[in-house]
């Protein structure tokens, strides 16, 4: 009786412990996680720690700095070039290739860059996400549509 | 009509404690008058909410947008089938609506059991009434001062009295969510509803979700009930059951909703992404399907007991904690609003209270709680259930460890980590994997110990069955390990309904001679609890097909057209015809005309759109979906010129997406066949429950038979 409920406790033991093991190491794995700034300068001023592996920044679009090269010969997805920002000084270059921008993407729209960042100091940009003024109440969704 | 809102709610609130005091004293002295009174209690409690919740139906119908909960989500051309709905956008209305439906549930818990002699109920109907004094004094006496406001503005009576008996000074009194409050000027235009909430779905997903939280508020009532009067026997068990699964039900309608109005409005097409909203529903549903498993052998064997208690703390634990998650800022995502600190603080206080005074009262009577028989082996249904339990109460803890990753790192590490859909992915599918074997195993396996014999009549053809699926589909070149094994997975729980249904048809017709259908309507019917469960498990291996193949097999382009031009991408080809460009009352709207075509014969003239709202100064872009059953064809517009001379649309190629919904209403069908009445059943609840405790004790042998 009692050998018989030490190897359930056992088995329900490794269950556990198989749990635990996976989720630290979904936790310890790059790319899984995602680090959030909530400033550029925040983010500049540990930036060294996180070459190639994804972050997440919040800021402002700099004005004057949105380049678009639309699809061409060489290129078969738009590219969108454009400087993130919280003052002057403290700026993240952006670079993104692709169509989804988000419909309220703008100069001086407070926005959320999620992508790795390369050791050249480019934001390579998986997704960019349009933050609302307060006033609609809703954060945006992954699509980045707001 | 808003003071007779507000009127009601404070009427509510008085009511709500005599009922408590009135429940706890009549059942402590055995007085039947003090319990009608309390009952009574309660349906006075439901009656002035639904009072109140009607005044504020009228005020949203109306748009009286001096009332300030009015103007902040509604708006003059808001369509009257959204204005009601709004009820539930903003969080006064929110906790309202959860209150209201508490009120409703103990109101019918109270009838149903109004005959029942036991201490149980009126213990149930106090503790219910608690948990709904703490929303109604969230809802009346949370307050914060408003500088832009001078004391003479507040209008209520109730409030100046509040603010001149608090000396609140700094501003004017302002209920932080009580969705009466009248503006002390009315707005000329009100801010309206936010754009994605309109949507059929939105009608039904948060009533139905909180139909879920707030029904497993009864099963933990009935816990602490048999805890407070010492009768922790199977009575709050069996008494429960009904309500147990049909708070499931609502659940299990409420996360399929969830997804389904994601994948039809988000259009980013997908149907689940992690968000802490979408986890805050999900979290409580498995700790309720863990629940609703662990009983049975509670039930059958008399074992888990204490662990029954501990997952319906958990549980009800979890719905508050949803029902905060989405109601306040902590982690932002698309429901997640209103950041006040107090509001917080209460709630927090308000879990962590009755969590641990929930605890302690388990710990102090935990000797009531012995466990009538040991596991015997390893190999045993009693055994399958625990592991069941195991990797539901696991993928719980996991989904909420991600959940409130953000948090844990943004204190500990002062950075704010948080994780992706990709780490819940691939900590989960093991999980997942784990507990759709479990499906198959757990029906069937035998009781206390299963021997060669058991296990191969059992399993036999179901395994060969699932291998055989396996290396088939490796044959047909499927490549992908995961889709291989989820594949085998589902075809070997699919055989063991099959097989289920099969042997007890055969068995029926064998013993009464009855025709295929009429045995099969009879089987179910006579055992409405067991294939009501198979159907909800044939439910569940539908929507994991889905599921994998939608996650594993998606295709995606992006095509930028000038009109006329057409591209061609896998298998499918698009064609832009026209572009137009129109006002509707509420917003503009940008439309796109498409050809779809197949295989080069024409499938669908289709529109994909994007809408400017003006109320809400907000564009959404709109998902077109074309539906088959092999495979979605989901439509978005990317980007378009100006003048419309070129558009980018956005394809997605989602396979056997429509097979979750499919499998989600199996799994209602299913759920409704397992909670429909049962004549004997009733009969025999009413005679046991009327005998009392002593009968129960002899109930779990005579159940191990059926």
């Amino acid at each position: 009786m009692r050998a018989r409920n030490i190897k359930v406790m056992i088995s329900l033991g490794l269950v556990i412990g198989a749990i635990a093991v996976l989720v630290i190491a979904s936790t310890t794995r790059s790319g899984y996680t995602t680090h959030y700034y909530r400033t550029p300068s925040e983010f500049l001023a540990r930036s060294h720690d996180y070459v190639n592996s994804m972050v997440r920044v919040n800021g402002k679009v700099v004005q004057g700095s949105i380049r678009r090269t639309p699809v061409s010969a060489q290129n078969s997805l738009p590219v969108l070039d454009f400087v993130l920002g919280d003052s002057l000084n403290n700026t993240v270059p952006v670079h993104y290739v692709g169509t989804t921008v988000p419909d309220a993407f703008k100069e001086g729209a407070d926005v959320v860059v999620e992508g790795i960042y390369t050791s050249e100091g480019v934001l390579e940009a998986k997704q960019l996400l349009v933050k609302c003024p307060s006033k609609y109440e809703a954060a945006p969704k992954p699509s980045g549509n707001v | 009509m808003s003071e007779i809102g507000q009127f009601s709610l404070l009427l509510a609130f008085l009511v709500c404690w005599y009922t408590v005091f009135a429940a706890i004293m009549g059942a402590r002295r055995n007085s039947p008058e003090l319990i009608a009174s309390a009952y009574r209690g309660v349906w006075s409690f439901f009656f002035l909410l639904t009072i109140a919740s009607g005044a504020l139906m009228y005020l949203l119908a109306v748009r009286d947008l001096n009332v300030e909960y009015v103007a902040r989500y509604t708006s003059s051309n808001l369509p009257m089938f959204y204005a009601i709905p709004a009820f539930w956008a903003g969080n006064a209305g929110s906790l309202v609506l959860w209150v209201w439906i508490l009120s409703g549930y103990s109101a019918l818990m109270v009838w149903r059991h109004r005959i029942t002699d036991t201490p149980l109920v009126p213990y149930a109907a106090a503790v219910l009434m608690l948990v709904g004094s703490f929303f109604m004094t969230l809802i009346i006496f949370l307050f914060q001062t408003d500088a832009s406001m001078t004391p003479q503005m507040v209008r209520d009576p109730f409030y100046r009295v509040m603010q001149a008996v608090l000396g609140v000074s700094g501003g004017g009194l302002h209920p932080t969510c009580n969705p009466f409050w009248r503006l002390p000027f009315t707005p000329a235009e009100g801010l309206g509803l936010n754009p994605q909430l309109q949507n059929p779905g939105m009608m039904f997903h948060p009533p139905t979700l909180y139909l879920g939280y707030v029904g497993m508020a009864i099963p933990f009532a009935f816990g602490m009930a048999a805890l407070v009067s010492g009768q922790a026997d199977n009575q709050w068990l069996i008494l429960t059951r009904r309500w147990t699964i049909t708070a499931w039900f609502f659940l299990s309608l409420g996360n399929i909703l969830g997804g389904w109005w994601a994948y039809v409005t988000l259009g980013w097409g997908g149907y689940w992404a992690w968000d802490p909203v979408e986890n805050a529903a999900f979290i409580p549903w498995l700790l309720a399907t863990a629940f609703l498993h662990s009983v049975m052998i509670q039930e059958k064997r008399g074992m888990l007991k204490i662990w029954n208690m501990v997952l319906i703390i958990a549980a009800f634990g979890m719905t508050i904690f949803g029902t905060y998650l989405t109601r306040s800022g902590i982690i932002s995502s698309v429901h997640a609003f209103a950041r006040n600190e107090a509001f917080n603080l209460a709630f927090l206080l308000f879990m962590a209270t009755s969590v641990m005074a929930a605890t302690f009262l388990l710990i102090t009577r935990v000797d009531l709680l012995k466990s009538e028989h040991q596991l015997d082996s390893l190999l045993s249904r009693e055994s399958a259930f625990l592991f069941n339990n195991v990797v539901f109460v696991g993928a719980a803890f996991v989904v909420l460890f991600g959940t409130l990753f953000p948090l844990f790192s943004q204190v500990f590490r002062g950075v704010q980590v948080s994780v992706g859909v990709m780490w819940f992915n691939a900590i989960l599918w093991p999980l997942w994997a784990a507990l759709l074997i479990l499906t198959g195993v757990g029906p069937l396996i035998a009781w206390r110990r299963a021997d060669a014999a058991n296990l191969r009549r059992n399993f036999l053809y179901p395994v060969a069955f699932g291998l055989l699926v396996a290396v088939g589909l490796a044959l047909f070149g499927m490549r992908s390990g995961y889709a291989l094994g989820f594949a085998g997975i589902c075809a070997f729980v699919l055989a063991t309904i099959v097989q289920e249904f099969y042997r007890g048809t055969k068995a029926r017709m064998a013993i009464s001679k009855e025709t295929i259908p009429v045995a099969m309507t009879h089987l179910v019917s006579r055992q409405n609890r067991r294939y009501g469960g198979y159907l909800i498990h044939l439910g569940i291996v539908i929507i994991a097909v889905g599921i994998t193949a939608s996650s594993l097999f998606q295709r995606e382009a992006d095509l930028t057209l000038r009109r006329g031009e057409r591209k061609p991408f896998q298998g499918y080809a698009f064609q832009y015809l026209s572009f137009r460009q129109f006002a509707e009352p509420n917003r503009d709207v940008h439309a796109a005309t498409l050809q779809v075509f197949r295989h080069d014969a024409l499938m669908r003239t289709a529109e994909v759109v994007k809408e400017d709202y003006y109320a809400e100064q907000m564009r959404w872009t709109k998902a077109k979906i074309l539906y088959t059953l092999k495979e979605d064809v989901y439509l978005t517009l990317g980007s378009f010129s100006e003048d419309g001379s070129t558009v980018t649309i956005n394809v997605k190629l989602n396979p056997l997406v429509s097979w979750i919904w499919i499998g989600g209403a199996v799994l209602i069908a299913g759920t409704v066949v397992a909670m429909w009445p049962d004549k004997r059943e009733r009969e025999h609840r009413r005679r046991t429950a009327l005998r009392g405790s002593r009968a129960e004790r002899r109930r779990p042998e005579a159940a191990a038979r059926a």
